[in-house]
């Protein structure tokens, strides 16, 4: 339809009607988690479970601005952010260089492509006590864990990508005298921006989980190191509370990525 | 004046799972200014034929000189425009008419304005800043002819240019770029596996034998005064010439 010739009655209702549902979606959402916490509420306050176990909304906010307050929380949720992103850049900077070489060297490609199946597949958390032996009970460890957790994905990823470049347009590429480099720079990188974007996406959620797993092993601070913590001295609101941080930070470093990724995505006109 | 000669020129390509020879003992020469077709069965070494006088593979055997130079490597005065445009998705139309020249570091503001001006010529001149993904399938092959001769090469390959459009659209290119290339006095050995567009389009066509490919015959294509493809294809000799390549072509399948 034309814009000039007006949205006709139907159209207009077919609009209306859209906008209703996806509002009762989201009031429904909103309802949701509300009815949620105040059962939560209620239930621990009419002891119809233990709180010592469940703890209860008020406490675990109670918690947080106590933490707040007395600065801690900064610095805990500061150190699991500061590691997350590290590991995290680190783990993609390296699956790119790596891949990239991989890229460049088909023989290296085919030479390393069993060790790579075999790291992939060994459960990354049994590297744990190794780094603390090699890099100390410090945050190398638990960067190594992050980068450890999510590097080999990223180079499988990228590879994989690299690889299925059209055959046609390298062609393409030869045939106006490109140099290997350039081939590299003008189809096979930009090509595989979707998948480095599909990448970024997956390492940010293994950087969460390496830096956690990190903390937990040898970390004296982060939100890893206080659920621990609160298991272990059985403050159960000190872990939800941590837990509860945590979700509001990776959901908020989530929304970064996915909002970066579509504007890249239009930028390149294909949104 | 010769510009472009293959002299007794073998191809095998090696696969695991054995050799296959593509070309075999082919000879053929272009003139300057001549524009040469290139008909065969499918699969008999057309393509094979326009790699090696871009200089994109070299032949066991045999010689392959442009402009009188052997060819050891891609050649910028040998422009070359494959089936599918290969469009990149992510550069718009301009940039992607910019690519050959990006490479050879030659992207300088007077080639953009020839650019420019080029795509004005084939009609593409308000969609300089569209992405590929919002153009019609004649649109894009337009754009990719643009990138070709964007490099003003002396020698043009065009590999089965227009088979992916639909019929309408593939007669209107044919005059479009006959006219263009025709203008521009340009050499253009064009593979096609379509007879009426080789014959309406072509000075000379040659028609080739089942793998490995080898000349069968060539017919020089005289039918002056030379107009549009699209009206040569209503001259009283075009249907000898089709009957005849067909023939030729018919006996071998
Ligand atoms: N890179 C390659 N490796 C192995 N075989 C090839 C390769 N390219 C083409 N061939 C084979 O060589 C023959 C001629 O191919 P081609 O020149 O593409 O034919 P045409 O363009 O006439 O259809 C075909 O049998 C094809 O399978
Ligand atoms: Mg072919």
């Amino acid at each position: 339809m034309s814009r000039s010739d007006g949205v006709s009655e139907a159209h207009r209702r077919y609009l209306a009607q859209r906008r209703r549902r996806q509002l009762a979606i989201f009031a429904t959402q909103v309802l949701l988690a509300a009815v949620l916490l105040v059962l939560w509420e209620a239930g621990a306050r009419e002891r119809w479970v233990n709180p010592f176990i469940v703890s209860q909304p008020t406490r675990i906010w109670e918690q947080i601005v106590r933490m707040a307050a007395a600065g801690e929380l900064w610095v805990h949720l500061g150190a699991t952010v500061w590691r997350t992103m590290a590991g995290f850049g680190l783990a993609t900077g390296l699956g790119l260089l790596v891949a990239s070489l991989l890229w460049w060297s088909p023989f290296w490609a085919r030479v390393v492509d069993p060790y790579l199946v075999v790291l992939n597949s060994v459960p990354k958390i049994s590297l744990g006590p190794l780094f603390i032996v090699w890099l100390g009970t410090n945050v190398r460890a638990v960067l190594a864990m992050a980068v450890a957790i999510a590097v080999v994905v990223t180079i499988v990823m990228l590879y994989t990508a690299f690889r299925e470049t059209d055959p046609n347009k390298i062609l393409l590429l030869r045939s106006f005298g490109a140099t290997r480099w350039q081939v590299f720079t003008k189809v096979v990188l930009p090509g595989a921006v979707p998948t480095l974007l599909a990448a970024v996406k997956v390492n940010i959620g293994l950087a969460w989980v390496g830096t956690i797993m990190g903390e937990f092993l040898v970390s004296g601070a982060g939100l890893g190191y206080l659920i621990i913590y609160g298991g272990q001295v059985f403050n159960l609101t000190l872990v939800m509370s941590s837990i509860v941080l945590l979700l509001i930070a990776s959901t908020i470093v989530y929304l970064l990525v996915d909002w970066t990724e579509k504007y890249i995505a239009r930028q390149r006109g294909r949104a | 004046m010769a510009v472009v000669e293959l002299e007794d020129v073998t191809v095998t390509y090696h696969t695991p799972s054995g050799e296959t020879r593509a070309v075999e003992d082919l000879s053929l020469t272009v003139e300057s200014g001549e524009f040469v077709s290139i008909v065969g069965p499918s699969g008999c070494g057309k393509s094979t034929l326009l790699s090696l006088i871009a200089g994109l593979i070299r032949p066991d055997r045999g010689q392959v000189r442009v402009g009188g130079v052997p060819v050891r490597g891609p050649n910028p005065a040998v422009g070359y425009m494959l089936q599918q445009d290969h469009l990149f998705e992510w550069r718009t139309v301009l940039d992607n008419c910019l690519l050959g020249l990006e490479v050879q570091g030659r992207r300088t503001r007077s080639a953009v304005l020839r650019v420019r001006r080029l795509l004005k010529d084939v009609g593409l001149g308000d969609f300089a800043h569209r992405f590929p993904a919002q153009l019609s399938g004649g649109m894009r092959q337009r754009a990719a002819l643009v990138r070709t001769l964007a490099l003003d090469p002396k020698v043009l390959l065009l590999d089965e240019p227009f088979s992916a459009l639909d019929y309408q659209t593939r007669l209107k290119l044919e005059d479009e770029v006959s006219h263009i290339l025709r203008t521009q006095g340009r050499t253009v050995i064009m593979v096609t596996h379509d007879i009426a567009e080789a014959v309406s389009m072509a000075d000379r066509v040659i028609v080739l034998t089942h793998r490995p490919a080898r000349v069968r015959r060539e017919y020089v294509i005289d039918l002056e005064p030379r107009r549009s493809p699209v009206q040569v294809r209503e001259s009283p000799g075009f249907s000898r010439y089709f009957r005849d390549i067909w023939r030729d072509l018919d006996v071998q399948v």
